[in-house]
């Protein structure tokens, strides 16, 4: 990657740089992205956006079970990335990075709504159904259709019970691949910590789908 | 055990967990979301320019910078004018005056000297704003020039004497030392061919003891062909009101002859003026 070098007006420089990346940005790691994007660099952040809109999204939206909120707390965290592009030092990746941010402001949003049905009790057991948005398959076997379909609700309705800590260290797992480490990284924990809420949020979700599975 | 291999197994990806939420359907993210999100960002890079921080401070120091010019062009303005509105010669009076000095021979030193011996001082303190306010004017340089040369520099406040007279001038100081300290310095210098050459080491080049003491210093004549040069440079330039005052003055004081010498100094610089009645010396 080239880097800049005080001989070059800064324009110039991210001139290369994007000419560099142009070709292959959709190979270009976050990292990378994000600094072309603190460097002025607005179309590296529409990779970057687009890499990581679904994945924060379905986070958000699993996590506080309510579509208005899960988009206002979406452009709150996104909004925050782009304030904050000055400081971005790329010293861990970025998603752990976008994760941590999402992760505080759902904090911060149950902090500010008490009456909102998210808590963060490690036993909570709220259940708003989200099993509805789930479209019937079109193609296919019907009786394997009517199966397959019964099997996702389970799951969606297992997951939406699991405790709001617990369900999100599944999320996090699951929507980003994130390791113990990184998990623990993302909600302030210890990676011994995130570790006991997955495997407990595991056992759980074996447990509602026994037999299906 | 069969727990916590169950959890090493889905944390190695090898159970249908992951699979069977990989199946979960795709949520979309509103349309408008996301061009709100999208406008923000480029918004926030487009508003830094050159990606250098903008400077608020630019505007308003800019705005005190001409505020503050503006107002001390105002307070200086009423000086300005004021010296504009000082009585000055017509121009083509002092036009024809200048081509009359530059054409004809230099002048007759008995005027100047006659005004150099009594005005000196006077006339220094005068003109020493006068010179400094104008453009500085190198005499020899000026003197060199062309007649034509001189129309522009009418404005400037300092008459440039002609090469001639400059020189006239320095011969008549040098010989005026030479009688008041029985020329001994001075003739020596001359017969050892050393004219310009005011100082010199070589014992054989020395002038008796007494001598020097009696003549004027080398310096000192040079300083004082300096101040003729400038007094007379600076008589030129006076203003005839003041002029006129000054011979008053000289009258009062009873110094008819010098008030006379003076008078017609200034009757040969200013023909065609006018003079007051009470004036006339007698």
């Amino acid at each position: 990657m080239p880097t800049r070098t005080s001989a070059l007006p800064l324009h110039v420089s991210l001139w290369l740089k994007a000419l560099y990346f142009l070709p292959m940005r959709d190979e270009v790691a976050d990292e990378q992205l994000m600094e072309l994007y603190r460097d002025g660099d607005a179309g590296a952040f529409d990779v970057l956006y687009h890499r990581h809109k679904g994945g924060l999204f379905r986070y958000l939206l699993r996590l506080c079970k309510n579509q208005a909120v899960a988009e206002e707390l979406f452009q709150d965290v996104w909004s925050n990335i782009i304030r904050s592009r000055e400081r971005y030092q790329p010293s861990a990746k970025f998603s752990t990075f976008l994760y941590q941010v999402a992760h505080n402001r759902l904090i911060d949003y149950v902090r500010q709504r008490p009456e909102s049905t998210l808590s963060l009790d490690a036993d909570d057991g709220d259940c708003d159904s989200l099993v509805d948005s789930i479209p019937a398959d079109a193609g296919g076997q019907p009786e394997i259709m009517v199966e397959r379909k019964r099997l996702i609700e389970t799951l969606v309705e297992q997951i939406e019970a699991l405790p709001t800590l617990q369900r999100e260290a599944f999320l996090l797992r699951e929507e980003t691949g994130f390791s113990l480490e990184e998990i623990a990284l993302a909600t302030g924990v210890t990676p011994e910590t995130a570790k006991s809420r997955l495997r407990y949020a595991v056992a759980k979700l074996r447990d509602g789908l026994k037999g299906l599975v | 055990m069969s727990q916590e291999h169950e959890f090493e197994k889905y944390l190695d990806g090898k159970t249908d967990l992951s699979k069977l939420y990989a199946e979960l359907p795709r949520v979309d993210l509103p349309k408008h979301l996301d061009a709100a999100i999208l406008a923000e960002a480029h918004r926030a890079v487009n508003a830094r320019p050159g990606a250098k921080p903008k400077r608020r401070w630019t505007i308003p120091l800019g705005m005190v910078a001409t505020l503050f010019v503006a107002v001390m062009i105002g307070l200086q303005l009423p000086h300005i004018l004021k010296d504009a509105a000082q009585p000055q010669q017509p121009k083509e009076e002092r036009m024809a005056a200048l081509m009359d000095k530059n054409t004809a021979e230099p002048s007759s030193p008995a005027p100047i000297e006659a005004m150099k011996s009594q005005l000196t001082g006077q006339i220094l303190e005068k003109s020493k704003p006068a010179v400094t306010r104008g453009k500085p004017v190198s005499v020899a340089a000026e003197a060199e020039k062309p007649v034509q040369e001189y129309a522009p520099a009418l404005a400037a406040p300092v008459v440039a004497l002609p090469a001639p007279a400059i020189a006239a001038k320095r011969l008549e100081v040098r010989e005026r030392a030479d009688v008041d300290s029985g020329a001994a310095f001075s003739k020596e210098k001359k017969a050892n061919g050393h004219v310009e050459g005011y100082v010199s080491d070589a014992p054989e080049q020395r002038a008796p003891a007494a001598a020097r003491v009696a003549a004027p210093h080398p310096v000192q004549m040079e300083r004082s062909l300096m101040q003729s040069i400038k007094d007379e440079v600076n008589e030129e330039n006076l203003p005839p009101e003041d002029w006129l005052n000054r011979i008053k003055r000289l009258k009062q004081e009873g110094k008819l002859e010098e008030a006379k010498k003076d008078l017609a100094a200034f009757k040969k610089r200013y023909p065609d003026y006018v003079l007051p009645k009470d004036l006339e010396v007698r």
